[in-house]
């Protein structure tokens, strides 16, 4: 079942706007609040992955993969979003939306890579630049609480001097510590395809703006579906948590020279998660037979990855840094 | 992480590439530098063969410049090629240029002698503008000395006394008088005329230091410029973590024992002062002339 949004008020295709919170219709500039989606959209039945789509708009046959569930028509480019493959067990609890535009991101991406100074030819250009993607991005926000149980050693270590006799008190303690600690909307990135580390190094979000779901959000964007199951993930998560939850826990065992933790318990009680989508604006550029990407947090914009980097152009601007210091150098003389 | 290496790797090698062309080019430069002087030398060489007469003549007169071996270290061939150089520098610099061998040194040290011998020759008498540079081997007291007159005090300071006194040791060692005179007159070519003031001084090495410094700028430069970490963790363990649902359960600092253990601990001795440097210098010589210079023992 393809979606796409055409304005009440003219018939063209209508997508999400970042900057309104809505959907916007270029054609004409009207806009639209989004509203709760319908129960056919919550509940249709996923198509199978081998039924040919068409577009809704112009009828070409679509050549999208079978996970997608938000694109643009090839041929119209209108923006599509497949609501069969947003039901059930894969219909997101929420979304955070978008909150950088594409200008914002294009800013971003300049600066990111010094306005081109170091980058290979073209990777400038504008048709390069236009690739960068608005992606929504499955994830799965996991709650997790946690009883956490150390036990250990502690000393305390005085050394005073009395005459010529230095000594060495040294105090041993028996240390405990039990608690309670809960983590909350912990996110774990349900894509196969993006690298985990990657996305790890994108958080964190605020999720205060998280919004229910409907489907209209995704309208312009691309998304694909998750990959992974919540239970899936649960063994990555927990392991995360144990960390977090045992280094606060050490964290107050304080005023001591030296802990050794000689017994730590760590028990996981009302474990949920929500399937969301997380935005990012993201563009991969491959360079001498490797591929860099650039990544932004579509909400915070924390921007991750290396971009290329020429080396032609790097011995340039070495040779030139280095010759105009060596000009001001012998001119200026005085470090001998 | 790898791809830092990488790309330090990268930036090295273009250092290294910069470094061994800018050595080239130096030893390029040495080179034509030296082979002009061997051209003015063998001229000057020529001329001076025709001159043997003159020459003896004006050590006769007790010219302020001139080549004055009275310990007979040089060969007359060795004595013509020096001279031709000293006259060089002479008149390319207008200074008194004076090389002085001796047995005996009546009893005076290096510097005495070398300070009277100076004013004997008129080398302290040409005013105090005029530049005087008088290199002593005195055979008697086994130095080297270089006493500078008038201006030259100026040229000359202790580091470059030094830096001149270390080349002619190396050759002074060996018994090599020719290559020790030659090492003076190189001294004389560096620093004559040519202020002592930081700025002035640009000898090859100076060049190169500055091209080092010059590339290290441009590696760092270019390094921040271009280094850009592909992002990092900025999660930590508070980042999902919920204080107002979390509680303490049991919290005990349970106190067992004590241990102590004694050390005898060593008074500590005093230390020594460390000991002082010969001085260089401006002095007065007996004969009342004011004279730099600096000498060394071989």
């Amino acid at each position: 079942m393809i979606v796409n949004f055409s304005c009440p008020n003219c018939g063209a295709d209508m997508s999400y706007d970042i900057k309104l919170g809505k959907l916007h219709c270029d054609h004409c500039d009207h806009s639209e609040d989004i509203q709760p989606d319908g129960e056919s959209y919550k509940n249709a039945a996923e198509e199978p992955a081998d039924k040919p789509r068409y577009c809704v708009n112009c009828g070409g046959l679509l050549s999208t993969g079978a996970k997608t569930c938000a694109t643009h028509c090839e041929y119209c480019g209108a923006p599509l979003v497949m609501a069969d493959r947003l039901s059930g067990e894969w219909r997101p609890a929420y979304v955070l939306p978008f909150e950088l535009d594409r200008e914002k991101a294009e800013a971003a991406f300049r600066k990111w890579c010094h306005n081109g100074r170091f980058s290979p030819k073209g990777f400038m250009a504008a048709k390069n630049i236009q690739r960068l993607q608005p992606l929504y991005i499955p994830y799965w926000l996991y709650d997790v609480d946690t009883n956490v149980d150390v036990r250990g050693t502690a000393t305390r270590v005085h050394v005073y001097v009395r005459g010529e006799t230095e000594y060495t008190e040294t105090d041993f303690f028996d240390v405990r510590r039990k608690m309670r600690l809960e983590y909350t909307k912990v996110p774990h990135d349900a894509s196969e395809k993006m690298d985990d580390t990657l996305m790890a190094k994108l958080e964190p979000y605020r999720f205060d703006t998280l919004r229910t779901f409907q489907i209209p959000y995704l309208a312009g964007f691309e998304a694909d579906q998750g990959d992974y199951r919540s239970e899936d993930l649960l063994s990555e998560v927990k392991q995360q948590v144990a960390g977090y939850a045992a280094e606060y826990a050490r964290s107050t065992i304080s005023g001591y020279t030296s802990v050794h933790i000689d017994h730590q318990q760590m028990d996981y009680e009302n474990i949920s998660s929500d399937y969301v989508y997380l935005p990012i604006w993201f563009i991969s550029y491959r360079y001498r037979d490797k591929d860099y990407i650039f990544a932004m947090n579509g909400q915070t914009g924390k921007v991750i990855g290396e971009p290329p980097v020429s080396r032609g152009k790097v011995a340039g601007w070495f040779a030139g840094i280095s010759a105009a210091a060596f000009a001001v150098l012998m001119v200026i003389g005085g470090l001998l | 992480m790898k791809k830092v290496l990488n790309f330090l790797m990268v930036l090295l090698m273009v250092m290294g590439l910069g470094m061994a062309s800018g050595m080239t080019a130096f030893q390029a430069e040495a080179a034509e530098t030296a082979e002009t002087a061997g051209e003015t030398v063998s001229a000057a060489e020529t001329v001076l063969t025709a001159n043997q007469d003159g020459e003896a003549a004006a050590d006769a007169s007790m010219s302020a410049s001139g080549i004055y071996d009275e310990a007979n270290l040089l060969s007359e061939d060795e004595e013509a090629s020096l001279m031709a150089q000293l006259e060089k520098y002479s008149s390319k610099y207008s200074a008194d240029i004076a090389i002085v061998t001796t047995n005996d040194a009546g009893g005076m040290s290096s510097q005495a002698y070398a300070d009277a011998y100076a004013e004997k020759i008129g080398q302290s008498m040409s005013g105090d503008e005029y530049p005087g540079i008088l290199f002593l081997i005195d055979m008697d007291n086994r130095q080297i000395y270089m006493a500078t007159q008038g201006q030259a005090m100026n040229y000359y300071d202790d580091y470059r006394i030094n830096k001149v006194l270390d080349n002619c040791y190396n050759h002074i060692t060996d018994g090599d008088y020719k290559g020790t005179c030659e090492a003076f007159l190189k001294g004389v070519r560096d620093y004559m005329g040519r202020s002592t003031s930081k700025s002035a001084r640009m000898d090859a090495f100076g060049v190169l230091i500055r091209l080092l410094i010059a590339m290290a700028i441009g590696a760092v430069a270019t390094f921040a410029m271009v280094f850009r970490r592909g992002g990092h963790v900025t999660t930590n363990s508070r980042t999902y973590f919920d204080a107002s649902a979390s509680h303490l359960d049991a919290k005990e600092d349970r106190f067992m024992n004590r241990t102590v253990t004694r050390r005898h601990i060593e008074k500590p001795k005093g230390g020594g002062g460390s000991g002082g440097s010969g001085g260089g210098g401006v002095h007065v010589s007996s004969g009342g002339g004011t004279h730099g210079g600096g000498g060394r023992s071989f």
